[in-house]
């Protein structure tokens, strides 16, 4: 492969996770020019556990939207999970049975995902639709609307706790990301995820369990979500049924603007990490810039399509080389 | 049975998805009114419609979308944009409905033209470029009356919304004429073959000389644009422009589309099953309400109805689909 005349420059965009990662440096450095506030290690933290609980909901949405598929149900599930483990603790069961019990409830809705799209071939979209309405129904039913308190001392420090000033959530993040990256990279399993998003029927005819791989993905899709559900409600401090709403599509726009393709087969987690940074930092800005909150969505909007815009171009750019 | 040999086998498989939900409506719709007759009064039914309305004329829009492989999540958000910007117009111009009515109506087209441009000459994803816009729509439809509603104060603009025409509301009439145009230009001109033959295969329809890039800008273009005129119609149906308005509706019109047949692996849908799917969402809308069903139940029923309603399509029809 030659050097065909490329530039520097090109040759440095050539790295897709490269442009975003620039573009939040560049944004960093905009806030910290407009508020002093913003590398202050309080607001660093609250940045932080917020591109934790987005990271886990992007990386559960990136392996998913590799295969071809969606997920429209983490809002729902962050209400869901946050109550049934609130719950759960609230009868009196501890705080390490309850989210074990919490994460096997997860890998059956996985698995009741799976099963719809992969034996009764209901299409993604609507199935998880669907859950988005039903569990969101579900968390408001069984609490009639009212939040439910957690005192739990160990839960709480997951959401809330410091390791050598480190918030608890960064560090889930990072293993959850680890694992995933290695799942998605070093195993054959990683390598049937990427077949299936980029043909699915020469997937099949290779020889690639194509139903079990669609399920795995989505019963990893509803644990992460499980976990990242335990994040947010050990930092609230409450399980709370209102919770989550819209989350969904800013998951997906963190694996999109991490680089993850809508027509499958393309994605990595780090580039979601970086999408889900990406947010969480423009949502710290307008939160600093004393923006009223009505103007948080119209700027994500912009973003997002500039983003992708931007991340078009420069690709074309690459492909045409 | 006599078989019309000039519908393609993609429009029987609809025919069959379509027997399906007709059944779904009529035994939920007895269910319903077994359990509270007042579902089944006029004034009720008329209630419905509006809501049919709505949802159908949005569904519509999506139908064509996704039957050539696209997506539109910004209609609900374009509603309440439009809405504002009808109510802004209607102040600025001293109620003039006409030149308000055109304005925002060009706006919605010009929205759509942005869309189709955006996923056809910059390839951007359509679920992105359209989600980009459900948030700068209800963003900026937020920025400008910072949540306040903007009345309007003429009497005669309520018709489109409130009116009836005999027994029938001036929405569900709307609908009709919706319904019928798009049925005519999905079955009858060489615009819906290619809208199908898009969705069916873009390589092989792009190859058969389809104007692919027209045919997608138009597609998106109807698709905001009946967002807009759905944007009026709530408008002139609450008499003021409201940034919250049609949360959710294009999940609710997509849903509609998808029970009613459209295959979000393009190249299947019809209109006729889309406005039977609008008109199954609307009813359970209201079922809830006319049954009294605790309001927290909501959420779980829809999503219950979505999901079962789909599934027993799917289940019915799996051995005559060949998709």
């Amino acid at each position: 492969m030659g050097d065909n005349g490329k530039s520097l420059l090109q040759k440095l965009t050539g790295f897709r996770e490269f442009m975003v990662l620039m573009a939040v440096i560049v944004l960093s450095i905009i806030i910290y020019a407009f508020n002093q506030n913003f590398l202050t290690p309080y607001n660093i933290q609250v940045i932080v556990r917020q591109v934790a609980i987005f990271g886990i909901l992007g990386i559960a949405e990136t392996a998913v939207i590799i295969t071809g598929g969606i997920d429209l149900s983490p809002g729902s599930m962050l209400a869901f999970n946050g109550v049934m483990v609130g719950l759960l603790m609230m009868w009196g069961v501890d705080a390490p049975l309850a989210i074990a019990i919490l994460l096997v409830l997860c890998i059956v809705i996985g698995l009741y995902h799976g099963a719809m799209i992969t034996r009764l071939g209901l299409v993604p979209f609507i199935v998880t639709l669907g859950s988005l309405s039903i569990f969101r129904g579900i968390a408001v039913v069984s609490t009639q609307g009212y939040p439910i308190r957690i005192q739990n001392e160990f839960f709480l420090w997951i959401g809330q706790g410091l390791v050598l000033g480190i918030p608890v959530p960064l560090f889930i993040l990072v293993a959850v990301a680890l694992t995933m990256n290695y799942i998605l990279n070093q195993t054959p399993l990683g390598r049937y995820i990427y077949a299936i998003g980029g043909n699915r029927e020469a997937a099949r005819l290779s020889g690639i369990p194509v139903r079990r791989v669609l399920t795995f993905v989505y019963v990893q899709a509803t644990v992460l979500f499980g976990i990242s559900a335990i994040i947010l409600a050990a930092r609230l401090g409450q399980g709370m049924p209102g919770v989550g709403i819209g989350y969904e599509l800013n998951a997906i726009a963190a694996a999109i603007i991490g680089g993850t393709s809508m027509y499958g087969g393309i994605g990595t987690v780090l580039g979601t990490i970086i999408g889900a940074t990406m947010m969480a930092l423009i949502d710290n800005l307008l939160v600093l810039l004393r923006v009223e909150p009505w103007w948080s969505e119209l700027i994500i909007g912009i973003v997002i399509v500039t983003a992708v815009t931007v991340d078009m171009v420069t690709t074309r750019k690459r492909l045409a080389d | 049975m006599a078989v019309d040999k000039s519908r393609t086998w993609i429009q029987r498989v609809g025919d069959v998805r379509e027997i399906n939900v007709l059944g779904f409506v009529l035994v939920a719709g007895l269910v319903i009114y077994a359990l509270n007759p007042t579902f089944l009064t006029l004034f009720n039914i008329q209630v419905i419609m509006r809501q049919v309305a709505v949802f159908g004329i949005l569904a519509i829009a999506e139908t064509f979308i996704i039957i050539a492989l696209g997506i539109d999540l910004s209609v609900g958000s374009v509603v309440a944009f439009v809405g504002i910007v009808t109510a802004l117009m209607m102040g600025w111009t001293g109620n003039n409905i006409a030149l308000s009515a055109i304005t925002v109506l060009a706006m919605s087209a010009l929205i759509g033209l942005y869309h189709g441009v955006f996923v056809t000459k910059v390839g951007v994803a359509p679920f992105i470029i359209t989600l980009g816009s459900l948030s700068m729509f209800r963003g900026g439809a937020f920025v400008l009356t910072r949540g306040y509603p903007v009345l309007i104060r003429d009497e005669s603009f309520r018709w489109l919304g409130q009116g009836l025409l005999g027994p029938l509301p001036v929405p569900f009439v709307v609908l009709l004429v919706v319904a019928v145009i798009t049925t005519f230009i999905l079955q009858f001109t060489s615009l819906g073959r290619y809208i199908y033959a898009i969705g069916g295969n873009p390589e092989a329809a792009r190859m058969s000389g389809v104007p692919v890039t027209w045919v997608t800008i138009f597609v998106y273009v109807q698709g905001t644009f009946l967002a807009g005129v759905v944007g009026l119609i709530i408008a002139s149906r609450m008499s003021e422009g409201l940034a919250s308005v049609a949360g959710g509706y294009e999940l609710t019109a997509i849903a509609a589309a998808i029970i009613g047949g459209t295959s979000l692996a393009g190249g299947i849908g019809t209109v006729r099953g889309t406005v039977l799917g609008a008109i199954l969402m609307a009813m359970i809308d209201n079922a809830l309400i006319t049954l009294r069903v605790n309001a927290y139940w909501y959420n779980l029923v829809i999503g219950a109805v979505i999901v079962a309603a789909v599934t027993i399509d799917v289940l019915r029809t799996r051995d005559q689909r060949t998709v």
